[in-house]
């Protein structure tokens, strides 16, 4: 076990500043698990002889007399690090959320940039619950101030798969009860953005409550979720979406433009069929749904 | 319960997102420009923050006990240590006292194998009655054990258990007398969840149990039953083998969109050998239990999300210990045989009062009746009627702020009424790092025991020479704290603190005193108890849990203290240092396993304890997991005290040996 702890360590010490120029820094907002996994999975998808240095947003410094051809910013940590940094180097952030990417980037200076997302696209979770619960058409959303903006395309993209799509805003956890009364009657579904006003540790349980009284179930945006009791989530876990942008940083190595920033393309679906056998939902296994999604992905 | 595949979207498609009229069309064409419009005019408002990939990576750690609402963990009045479904399944554990073992700063010592002791800052023997443990909402603390808890006698099973949320502080705001070093608060899993049946089976050195679940239900209606054979050969020198069975049924009913109702029903009976073979007064012979618990409850769900809750329960402890002592000039006769029954009748409302404001307030009022020949001199009950008003409030002051305020005002008829406030600020100085300061106090009133007990001669007449004569003038014992605590982690959770640094000032502590009057008989000794002590404790302690890649998961518990008392064996009634180191494994997706390294210091257990060596203890599980159509198994293999044996528990001289041995089980799930 000692011998273990000290290899955590020596990880956690591993942050060298590059004496010489190289192909890719990878800029980890933390060392923690998912961002290890992600940065991993964006060195296993490049080119072995490609020459890459892993470091955290502090040390973006030392990268100035010899800048890397990419810079990977892993978290919107050391995305903001690395476009306040200044580099003029181009750079494709990965495990960042769509919004914040734009919101960041808007503020960045020019550069070739890009991004893999770590959210899926709206549609995704609608063709998740299309697929799983193909008689439940009548959708309802809870979006609060982060999530607002995303109102209208959530309305489209329900109008394009032929849904009936319900908003509700709130601007606090204390108006999240009386927004759910007002949409559970107008819904068999309920859909879940990220928004910490509306989804975190402190509502989740609350909110169980009242879908599971309604028998409404709920899509949400990520495994957590799913395990608190929430019934199917669409999520990419960061070995996903790190090997999508190192297949993106390989071809940019390799003389091609940078991708427009994108979704995950893999992705996993988690169901909690206990929760959704108590709410007498028979879903088909994860298999065919992921088939499914990817089939109506190809062909709309 | 989460299942999950794989699904891979060609590496060739085109991305969806940019299609222009692709499926998604989410960020298609000109409506990208204005949602992104939208987003950063909020931003240059300052009114949104760009959301962090936390969101979507990080768990969701709630706790509902500590001020009975759901709080994010962090910002709870104190520190909790959850001990959730996965927690209990790595563990390997089997006993609610062993479970006890993973949180910071408990003690636990197993008397016999069917008698645990947990306490919490020491100040425990035979019974430890300073800490208060629930069992969905109940108390579990036995007014025929003077408040201590029958661990093997509770009619739960582990299968059954939800989680443990364990709170390491005093807590009589929320849940009056006893809540006065810790609280254990233990849930147990909702009905109709997990649809359909388990069993499992177990068999080993040491303990075998036998238990069958089964859960369902439809919208309306759902319930779970359970069923449970257990029995044990004790410790390893003493004649102390014990079974015992029990049926737990639990069931709730929706009838409305806003009311639900709920029951839950148990009964547990067992057998277990008491006494020591060489103990004339206390000589072997098999004791029996048999407690039954009746639970009801309402809840209407009001207009803005409020609730109120109505909630009734009766609890029937009894146990029966008949013993024949030879003495001159024939033997005698003597039962201990005594029932417990205890009611409440509780009235709640909770619900948000302002926007930043939410709180709860009840009112419950609760009969506790002890029968005892043996204790009382006659076989009328003694009994004790508790009032109690309670309130708690949750005031976000601003948005990395919460202060939480509760107060408890109680009464419990042996003694005289009490006020216990608990004020906490929790401030987030970082994201993800909170600072935790809070002062408390807490009471614990005298038990029927302490107050009532009077004990003159034996059922048959004759007199005792060791008179035991309860206080009816006794007052609580109070406690007064103050904590800083810090709880952090790293946004992907990877590396998770929980600290508590406290100093804890006990006083009018309820100890036994000799004692003598005209109607103590000449010769005889007699003791009566009195509010006589004080102590101060200081600590720190702690967890930290690290997972350093991937399926590793290392869980460092620590508690270091120092008991300032007088008397040598209150002072050392608790360990100087305790550690717990914990590795769970993954090895591949169906096979995993944990290592876990107890270090407790020396502690002197009160009553008929004595002082216990440091102990060092090692237990280890593994576990393997397939499915096959409809069932899924687990074998489970599981290993406690690997490395040689040890004294869980020592008895002054002439030493009585409480050894603990190794014991390996194995162990077989099947859910279908």
């Amino acid at each position: 076990m000692a011998s273990l702890l000290r290899a955590a360590a020596a990880i956690a010490l591993v942050a060298a500043a590059p004496a010489r120029a190289v192909d890719v820094a990878l800029v980890l907002s933390e060392r923690s698990p998912a961002y290890q996994e992600a940065a991993d999975a964006v060195r296993g998808a490049l080119e072995p002889q490609t020459d890459v240095v892993v470091l955290g947003p502090a040390d973006l410094g030392s990268l100035n007399p010899n800048p890397p051809r990419l810079l990977v910013p892993v978290g919107l940590q050391a995305l903001k690090a690395t476009v306040d940094a200044d580099l003029r180097v181009p750079l494709l952030a990965v495990l960042v959320l769509r919004t914040s990417y734009e919101a960041v980037m808007e503020r960045g200076a020019r550069r070739p940039a890009s991004a893999v997302f770590l959210d899926q696209p709206l549609g995704r979770h609608l063709d998740l619950l299309r697929a799983a619960l193909p008689d439940r058409r009548r959708v309802a959303a809870l979006l609060g101030p982060e999530s607002a903006a995303q109102a209208e395309a959530l309305r489209v993209a329900a109008r394009e798969r032929g849904l009936a799509l319900t908003i509700a805003r709130v601007g606090g956890p204390e108006e999240i009860y009386g927004a759910l009364q007002g949409l559970l009657p107008h819904a068999d579904v309920l859909v879940a953005l990220p928004d910490p006003a509306v989804w975190g540790a402190g509502t989740i349980q609350n909110i169980l409550r009242t879908l599971y009284r309604e028998s409404v179930p709920l899509v949400a945006f990520s495994a957590s979720y799913v395990k608190a009791g929430a019934t199917l989530a669409v999520h990419s876990t960061p070995e996903q979406v790190g090997r999508q942008a190192g297949q993106a940083a390989r071809a940019f190595l390799a003389g091609r433009p940078l991708p427009a920033p994108q979704p995950p393309q893999q992705f996993h679906i988690a169901v909690n069929r206990p929760v959704a056998r108590s709410l007498g939902l028979r879903i088909p296994d994860d298999e065919p749904l992921g088939i499914q999604l990817r089939l109506w992905e190809r062909h709309p | 319960m989460e299942n999950r595949s794989v699904v891979t979207a060609s590496a060739a498609d085109s991305d969806p997102a940019t299609r222009p009229g692709g499926p998604t069309g989410v960020a298609a064409g000109p409506r990208r420009g204005s949602v992104c419009a939208l987003v950063l005019a909020a931003l240059a408002s300052g009114a949104v923050q760009a959301l962090s990939e936390g969101e979507l990576l990080g768990d969701l750690p709630v706790v509902f006990s500590v001020a009975r609402m759901p709080q994010p963990q962090q910002e709870a009045p104190g520190m909790v240590t959850v001990l959730d479904r996965e927690a209990i399944r790595a563990s390997g554990y089997r006993n609610l006292p062993d479970l006890l073992r993973l949180a910071p700063g408990f003690q636990v010592a197993w008397l016999r194998g069917w008698w645990g002791v947990a306490t919490y800052h020491g100040l425990a023997g035979e019974f430890s009655n300073r800490v208060l443990v629930l069992v969905d909402g109940r108390p579990v603390n036995s007014e025929y054990w003077s408040q201590g808890i029958d661990w093997q006698s509770l009619p739960v099973a582990i299968d059954d258990v939800d989680r443990i949320e364990v709170l390491g502080g005093s807590n009589s705001a929320t849940y009056g007398t006893n809540a006065f070093l810790g609280v254990v608060n233990i849930a147990t899993r909702a009905p109709g969840e997990s649809p359909g049946a388990s069993a499992r089976f177990t068999a080993g050195s040491g303990e075998g149990e036998t238990v069958v679940r089964w859960s369902g239900g439809n919208g309306v209606v759902a319930a779970r039953m359970t069923v449970g054979w257990r029995a044990g050969e004790g410790l390893d020198d003493l004649r102390d083998t014990w079974r015992s069975r029990l049926l737990n049924l639990r069931a709730e009913a929706r009838p409305t969109a806003s009311d639900e109702l709920s029951l839950a029903f148990a009964h547990q009976s067992g057998r277990a050998f008491e006494g020591y073979a060489t103990d004339v007064f206390n000589p072997v012979r098999e004791r029996r239990t048999a407690n039954q618990v009746l639970q009801l409850g309402w809840l209407r769900t009001l207009a803005g999300g409020a609730e109120a809750q109505v909630s009734f329960y009766e609890s029937i402890d009894r146990h029966a210990d008949e013993l024949t002592l030879p003495l001159l000039p024939g033997p005698v006769e003597v039962n201990t045989n005594r029932t417990a029954l205890r009611r409440s009748f509780e009235a709640r409302l909770s619900g948000f009062l302002a926007d930043d404001l939410r709180g709860n307030a009840g009112l419950e009022f609760r009969s506790d009746a002890l029968t005892s020949l043996m204790l009382f001199g006659n076989p009328d009950a003694r009994q004790t009627r508790t009032w109690r008003a309670f309130g708690n409030l949750e005031w976000r002051a601003a948005r990395a702020t919460t202060i939480n305020l509760g107060l408890m005002a109680e009464r419990v008829s042996l003694t005289r009424g009490t006020l216990a406030p608990r004020l906490f600020a929790n401030h987030e100085v970082a994201a993800g790092h909170m600072l935790r300061a809070g002062l408390s106090t807490a009471t614990r009133s005298p038990t029927i025991f302490e107050a009532r007990f009077n004990q003159r001669t034996t059922p048959s007449g004759i007199p005792i020479d060791q008179l035991i004569l309860g206080n009816p003038g006794l007052k609580p014992e109070r406690i007064a704290a103050a904590e800083l605590g810090y709880q952090g982690r790293a946004a992907a959770g990877s590396t998770q603190w929980n600290l508590r640094l406290y100093e804890e000032r006990l006083k009018d502590l309820i100890v036994q005193v000799p004692y003598n009057d005209a109607t103590v008989p000449p010769g005889a000794q007699a003791y009566t108890f009195a509010n006589l002590e004080t102590s101060r404790n200081r600590g720190l302690e702690g967890q930290v849990a690290f997972s350093p890649m991937a399926g590793t998961r290392l869980t460092l518990s620590h508690a270091a203290q120092r008991i300032r008392q007088h008397i040598p064996r209150v002072a050392h009634s608790a360990p100087g240092n305790a550690t717990t180191l914990m590795w769970t494994q993954a090895v591949t997706g169906a096979m995993d396993f944990s290592l876990i390294h107890h270090r407790v210091g020396r502690i002197h257990w009160l009553e008929f304890g004595d002082d216990l060596r440091p102990i060092r203890r090692t237990d280890a599980r593994v576990t393997w997991r397939w499915r096959d159509g409809p069932y899924r198994g687990e074998l489970i293999l599981a290993g406690t005290n690997l490395f040689g044996r040890y004294d869980e528990f020592r008895a002054p001289p002439p030493p009585e040996t409480h050894r603990f041995g190794r014991r390996l089980t194995v162990g077989l799930k099947v859910d279908f």
